[in-house]
């Protein structure tokens, strides 16, 4: 399940027009140039019932950005945030219920100049 | 031995006689069986020597509760506005198949969806139990 999310969550942040020009990686190469998007880290909780096993899964989503100020960042964030908050997801395998939004931050690095943006959102699937 | 309960399967009857047919009601979380209980009255007196008497009831079966999507049970609503009497099996797993299977009569006395803004639509039944049931 939760390769298959990410598969859907990947495909859907590449191919956002709004995203036009910002690389989305799940491995991200050493020296790429910033800005661009990483699909991070996934948990999930049990959500079966008596006879489908189901999913609510939480991905973490980061945007990297070198910029002067937070503002990069931050507008980074909310388009990743309008492209996934309550969107349709193709999820190989299974039917995808909902996603949301639950939580954006952006951290500034000890260099001063990097940006972390993290976005977190939540998922639930059910087995087809 | 503890056994899980996950596995658990709810069927309603058509009613058809003399050879019912049951399906099963698809998806259903998670399941509250019934508890069988009797209503006790006091009867205490003056002339009780100092004890309580207690004569009981009746058993009353009492309501099953469960959680359903309310996609996969539209009808479940329907048979509360009609308060049709239906035939029910509740199929409990056990090491290797149906441990046990309870037959009852009942109706579907509630059916409610409450519509989270971060959730899903479940709907929340219950099932009031009439007469006696059989476990088999």
């Amino acid at each position: 399940m939760l390769a298959e999310l990410q598969k859907a969550i990947f495909t859907k942040l590449s191919t956002a027009v709004s995203l036009t020009g910002i690389p989305v990686f799940d491995y991200v190469p050493q020296n790429t140039a910033f800005p661009y998007i990483k699909v991070d880290n996934s948990t999930a909780i049990e959500r079966s019932n008596h006879s489908k096993r189901g999913r609510e899964i939480t991905t973490t989503i980061l945007v990297w950005t070198q910029y002067h100020g937070s503002k990069q960042s931050r507008e980074l964030l909310e388009k990743v945030d309008k492209v996934l908050d309550r969107t349709s997801l193709t999820v190989t395998g299974f039917t995808h219920v909902l996603t949301y939004v639950e939580f954006c931050q952006v951290y500034t690095q000890p260099d001063g100049f990097t940006q972390q943006g993290v976005i977190r959102v939540r998922s639930i699937i059910e087995e087809s | 031995m503890s056994l899980k309960s996950h596995g658990v399967i709810l069927e309603v009857g058509d009613g058809a006689t003399p050879s019912e047919v049951f399906a099963a009601i698809a998806d259903i979380g998670d399941l509250d069986e019934a508890t069988v209980n009797r209503e006790v009255e006091t009867i205490t007196s003056h002339s009780s020597q100092g004890v309580e008497v207690v004569p009981v009831g009746v058993p009353d079966y009492g309501e099953i509760s469960f959680q359903v999507p309310h996609s996969a049970a539209p009808a479940l609503r329907g048979l509360v506005e009609i308060g049709a009497k239906k035939n029910w099996k509740i199929k409990t797993p056990g090491a290797s198949g149906t441990l046990e299977t309870m037959s009852f009569a009942g109706y579907v006395t509630s059916y409610g969806v409450p519509y989270t803004v971060n959730g899903v639509q479940m709907a929340n039944v219950t099932i009031r139990i009439s007469g006696k049931p059989t476990f088999a």
